[in-house]
């Protein structure tokens, strides 16, 4: 067990012996694994924001200005039991006046038209999508709230749930040569700092060799300094991405968009440092079979 | 402790041992002597794992070098030590460090090293540069270094390629003594060199010779340093 921890401990001495060698290897993987990491963060925004959405398409119902309030509410009160819907969210004339209000962020006074708002009752129906036949469900949904009585117009955006699947589809295709590519450099750059190593301690290792070491005591410490490699630099990406992540963190919750970017969840980090370290180790076994 | 049979080597179309068969019993004291190139440091490098063996068959301390996996060398080299001709002693470190590798390899516990070492270092009046970075010592004391790297294991057999090559006649001979010291207690010991003078000196050891990759018992005539 000594000599274990000797040699585990002798495995990150050694690489301190070429500092600059050490450095360049570390800046290497530490900007390859912050961008595969910054990546790996997108993917996870947005599936978080599409995770929310994706499914669902909302219908946006006007109605006429002469329904009354007691009409609308009974109307109202009957969408949620239409079937697939899944929120429902109403506003008076007054209401869509406060909501516009908002959006403009009290840069326009709307205040002096409360009470006698132009804008008609509205209610946003959410629905869930069902995952076949999506486009004749849409049109049978439109007939059936403009069938509603004193409906004007029904819109909605298919479009919209087009686009959202389309990234959700774009980065789950992408997110794999994308691992695969950032961890194919790591073992590259890692790989080569061992052979570099082996290089300019090839006499060295072959004094041990000469006097009884196994090719476990020779090698183990190459393999620490191959996970040390891995691990020091996906740490050092990560805190980065921390700071950056710290910095950018409420950029989109500003309305209309009210996005709060998330930092990777600790499973992934885990992920992270634990591939990294194991791809140096195995480049570091690919470098030392060589 | 070594037996040889039909063992041939070559470097490319170059034969370097040509159907050498040879046997070293246990405890027994052999130089093996022959000019520049003649195969010498090739036969040792093939004892001591750091060659493969191309024809024939070898076996050096119980180990069969023919089927011995490069994972296992380790073991060979723990019972077998090695003088180098270049030393091959790692200059930065101390002349303790140098001495107490094979041991520290081993996992040997830090206070046997320690005794172990001292008393090393001491018969070979090493012990005042216990401390001293190899690279500041003369060739002779780099010599004696590697000299006392290799005996520090108490090995079953010790070969020694040209372990006076580097050292004056007086240093020579003191050498010559230690391994003598080392040869009564059993060690058995197996030197390269054509230093005529310390053959001579040693009357109980046994002579073989190789020429032109050929192996003779006893000395040819006309063998001079």
């Amino acid at each position: 067990m000594n000599v274990f921890f000797r040699l585990l401990f002798q495995g990150v001495r050694d690489l301190f012996r070429s500092p600059w060698s050490l450095c360049m290897t570390l800046a290497a993987i530490t900007l390859v694994t912050f961008l595969g990491s910054a990546f790996l963060m997108l993917v996870h925004n947005l599936n978080l924001q599409l995770g929310t959405r994706h499914g669902n398409v909302q219908f946006q119902v006007y109605w006429g200005g002469n329904a009354t309030q007691a009409e609308m509410q009974e109307v109202w009160g009957a969408l949620s039991s239409i079937q697939g819907v899944v929120n429902v969210r109403t506003f008076t004339p007054d209401q869509a006046l406060e909501v516009l209000s908002e959006s403009f962020q009290k840069s326009v006074d709307l205040e002096w038209m409360k009470g006698r708002s132009p804008l008609p009752p509205t209610a946003l129906v959410e629905c869930e999508m069902p995952e076949d036949g999506q486009k004749k469900w849409a049109a049978a949904m439109v007939d059936r709230l403009q069938a509603l009585p004193k409906v004007q117009k029904v819109s909605f955006n298919p479009l919209q749930v087009d686009v959202l699947s389309s990234w959700v589809g774009f980065t789950r295709m992408a997110f794999w040569p994308v691992m695969g590519f950032m961890l194919t450099v790591v073992a590259l750059v890692v790989g080569n700092t061992i052979k570099l190593a082996l290089l300019v301690r090839r006499e060295e290792l072959e004094i041990l060799r000469f006097v009884g070491a196994s090719r476990a005591y020779i090698q183990f410490p190459l393999l620490v300094g191959g996970a040390f490699q891995g691990f020091l630099a996906s740490g050092v990406a990560l805190v980065l991405l921390k700071l950056v992540h710290h910095a950018i963190e409420n950029l989109l919750n500003v309305p209309p968009l009210w996005i709060s970017i998330f930092f990777l969840p600790n499973l992934y980090i885990l992920a992270i440092l634990s591939a990294l370290a194991g791809v140096g180790v195995i480049s570091s076994c690919v470098a030392l079979r060589n | 402790m070594i037996t040889i049979s039909k063992l041939s080597y070559s470097f490319g179309r170059q034969l370097a041992l040509k159907d050498i068969s040879f046997s070293m019993k246990q405890g027994e004291f052999v130089f093996l002597c022959g000019p520049s190139g003649a195969g010498k440091t090739t036969l040792m490098r093939i004892l001591h794992g750091a060659l493969p063996v191309q024809r024939g068959k070898v076996d050096v301390a119980g180990y069969d070098l023919n089927t011995l996996t490069e994972s296992r060398k380790h073991l060979l080299r723990r019972d077998v030590s090695v003088v180098f001709q270049d030393f091959k002693i790692l200059p930065n470190q101390t002349v303790f460090a140098n001495v107490g590798l094979p041991l520290v390899v081993r996992g040997i516990a830090r206070h046997i090293i320690d005794k172990r070492v001292r008393a090393v270092l001491r018969s070979l009046h090493l012990d005042q540069k216990a401390g001293v970075p190899c690279e500041e010592l003369s060739g002779g004391e780099q010599q004696r270094v590697a000299v006392a790297r290799a005996v520090v294991v108490k090995p079953k057999l010790l070969l020694a390629d040209e372990p006076t090559g580097n050292l004056d006649r007086e240093l020579s001979l003191r050498m010559m003594d230690i391994f003598q010291q080392f040869h009564r207690f059993g060690t058995s010991i197996m030197i390269a060199t054509h230093n005529q003078e310390i053959m001579e000196r040693m009357a109980e050891a046994r002579i073989v010779t190789l020429e032109d990759g050929v192996m003779h018992e006893g000395k040819k005539n006309g063998d001079q340093q």
